[in-house]
């Protein structure tokens, strides 16, 4: 599941057209659109509402496998005219808090065509004669709330930020709301083959060697006849992950070995002794270690 | 799978900058290397090294630098973990963090949240506070490239130089330059100095290629050594670690016989000998870190908060080693580093 969080529904609309997202009829907190790739929140503005929809929608989707997972914010910014034109697209490798002054860096491990720049969250908007005093950067007031909530969840090569620019840090005063709505919309749409670029890059896939359902019902049966310990499970378990790493076999093979092999008669029956539990177990670390 | 999408792992595709570095004359020599990368502003290397919601292994498909000055601890005391040859007053220090290498018994990726690798730009900090240990101290052994592999980085740090001129005016300092990289000739030209140590970690071929993913083939580090010996440097082979991997006996045995086709044994300083082992902390985050390598669901005893094969093996495993190397080099020139024996850091 590719996982988006966006502040304002101007700026979803686009993606959500073009990704064919349907809003999930539940009354949540946060809407949410979805289809079976992807979930997008709309947060509201600021950093606190986005750290909130992140951890929302993360946590509503807590059970879904997070291997091949990973989460994604996008929206307008401000920035400086000398550094951007608007409508142009960043992928951001530094997020700085103004309030706290503390930074967090998303781990660029990919290729794209799009510049990267660094970007300054800020608890207000920033108006031409303010922007003066800010860092000659790019300038939002979701990310820094988006990724101290998304790294709670997520390592720093799972966390994309692309920030579109919208204005130069101008006040819209005499332009109505409908207008201001068609405009972070338009710069959007324009937008969408660059945050198209940065959705389709898979993340890296971890290997994980766990045992298969089949698997581990051969750990229970084990378990089982031989009466053993939580502890003494979790050793067996180890050996079993580690038999299939060195060898590529199934630790199935084990039960083979253990039904021909048994201290305590062909049967299925559990031992009768804890001592003859330890000495099955023992037989079993010798297959799967030897 | 490798995606095409992942940076190579040599470009340092980013190079996060520490604003007390920003100035120093390394910083803007190792910069100049890498002009495509993006530099970025940081007030300290802890705060893109340290946390822990990083990806070791993914990290490592692009990794990325870190410069920044060390203000304080130019020196540690010896691990107990790591061979000090005798030396009474047995020292290293951390001019980087990290490998460019990525061995999967490698004990930093346990020790480490992140694979990034951080340069600390002041190496004549670290030399001058050598320098006033040396006043106390003597003879002072001191390993330079501990927690990292130096030589493998000389083009792009020049560091190995650094410390070779150093120790070339100061014949009380034994320095121990460990590495696994075929890079010799970084520092081929300059004068072999009888108390710099190049230390190379060898293995098998199979292991190589199964356990040390990107760095050089056996067959490109014996060249390196045999080249080193011609020259008049002092080395040391360091079969270390020996694995417990299957048929490990005959993979040993093949191996030293092909060391010894092409390295004369009476040239060496000395063998360095060690089996598996990693303090226990370091363990549990590296199998983590590592679920695909069996080397860490092998049969382990822990002694001391070290981890290490059963004792029995170990013994089997050194006195096989032993065995073989006694045919190529005098037993005098062989040590041990005993798991049981140590205690970890």
């Amino acid at each position: 599941m590719i996982f988006i969080v966006v502040a304002l529904l101007p700026e979803a609309k686009p993606l959500i057209t073009t990704l064919d997202l349907k809003i999930l009829r539940d009354q949540t907190s946060f809407p949410i659109y979805q289809n079976e790739k992807y979930s997008l929140v709309v947060s509201g503005i600021g950093k606190v509402c986005s750290a909130i929809a992140t951890t929302f929608l993360l946590t509503q989707y807590k059970n879904e496998d997070r291997n091949g997972s990973w989460i994604f914010n996008f929206g307008i910014c401000g920035a400086p005219k000398e550094i951007s034109q608007i409508g142009e697209s960043f992928l951001i490798h530094k997020i700085t808090d103004r309030g706290t002054g503390k930074s967090g860096y998303p781990d660029i491990l990919f290729k794209s065509s799009l510049r990267e720049s660094s970007l300054l969250t800020v608890d207000q908007p920033v108006f031409e004669n303010e922007s003066v005093e800010l860092p000659n950067t790019l300038v939002d007031m979701e990310a820094s709330g988006f990724f101290q909530a998304s790294r709670k969840f997520f390592t720093s090569d799972k966390i994309r930020i692309v920030k579109t620019v919208s204005d130069h840090f101008t006040k819209f005063e005499s332009i109505t709301k409908g207008e201001i709505t068609d405009t972070i919309s338009m710069r959007i749409q324009n937008a969408i083959p660059e945050i198209l670029q940065i959705l389709s890059i898979p993340i890296s896939p971890e290997n994980e060697f766990e045992l298969r359902p089949d698997e581990i019902v051969s750990l229970n049966h084990f378990k089982k006849t031989l009466r053993l310990s939580e502890t003494e499970t979790i050793q067996l378990k180890d050996w079993m992950i580690g038999f299939k790493i060195r060898t590529g076999k199934s630790p199935n093979e084990g039960k083979t070995f253990f039904e021909t092999t048994r201290v305590s008669g062909p049967n299925t029956n559990p031992v009768k002794t804890r001592e003859e539990g330890k000495k099955g177990l023992n037989a079993l670390r010798q297959f799967y270690q030897s | 799978m490798r995606s095409d999408n992942f940076i190579s792992p040599k470009r340092f595709s980013h190079i996060y900058l520490e604003e007390s570095a920003k100035d120093h004359p390394k910083t803007t020599e190792i910069l100049s290397k890498f002009p495509n990368s993006h530099v970025i502003p940081i007030d300290s290397y802890k705060e893109v090294f340290n946390p822990s919601s990083q990806n070791f292994q993914t990290q490592k498909r692009s990794p990325k630098l870190i410069l920044a000055k060390r203000k304080e601890q130019f020196l540690y005391s010896g691990s107990g973990v790591a061979p000090d040859f005798g030396y009474q007053f047995f020292y290293y220090n951390a001019l980087v963090l990290n490998c460019l290498y990525n061995c999967s018994y490698c004990y930093l990726q346990g020790m480490y949240s992140s694979a990034n690798l951080v340069v600390f730009v002041n190496n004549e900090d670290y030399i001058r506070e050598t320098a006033e240990q040396l006043k106390l101290s003597k003879p002072l052994y001191l390993c330079i490239s501990y927690d990292t592999d130096l030589l493998a980085l000389e083009n792009t740090l020049g560091y190995c130089k650094e410390w070779i001129e150093f120790a070339n005016i100061h014949p009380d300092l034994i320095v121990e330059l460990r590495t696994k990289s075929a890079n010799f000739k970084s520092i081929a030209r300059l004068k072999p100095t009888s108390n710099i140590i190049l230390a190379w970690t060898l293995s098998p071929e199979s292991v190589i290629a199964e356990h040390e993913p990107l760095t050089p083939r056996l067959s490109s580090r014996l060249k390196n050594i045999k080249e080193a010996l011609e020259a008049g440097w002092q080395v040391r082979l360091c079969l270390d670690p020996i694995l417990n991997v299957p048929k490990w006996k005959s993979i040993y045995s093949d191996f030293i016989s092909r060391i010894f086709e092409q390295i004369p044994g009476d040239k060496l300083r000395e063998i360095s000998l060690g089996v598996f082992r990693m303090n226990s902390d370091y363990f549990k985050n590296s199998k983590k870190r590592r679920p695909d390598s069996y080397l860490f669901y092998l049969p382990m005893e822990t002694h001391s908060f070290v981890k290490s094969y059963p004792e029995e093996l170990e013994k089997e495993m050194f006195a096989h080693v032993e065995k073989e190397l006694e045919s190529f080099v005098s037993k005098e020139k062989i040590h041990r580093l005993v798991a049981s024996e140590m205690q970890s850091i």
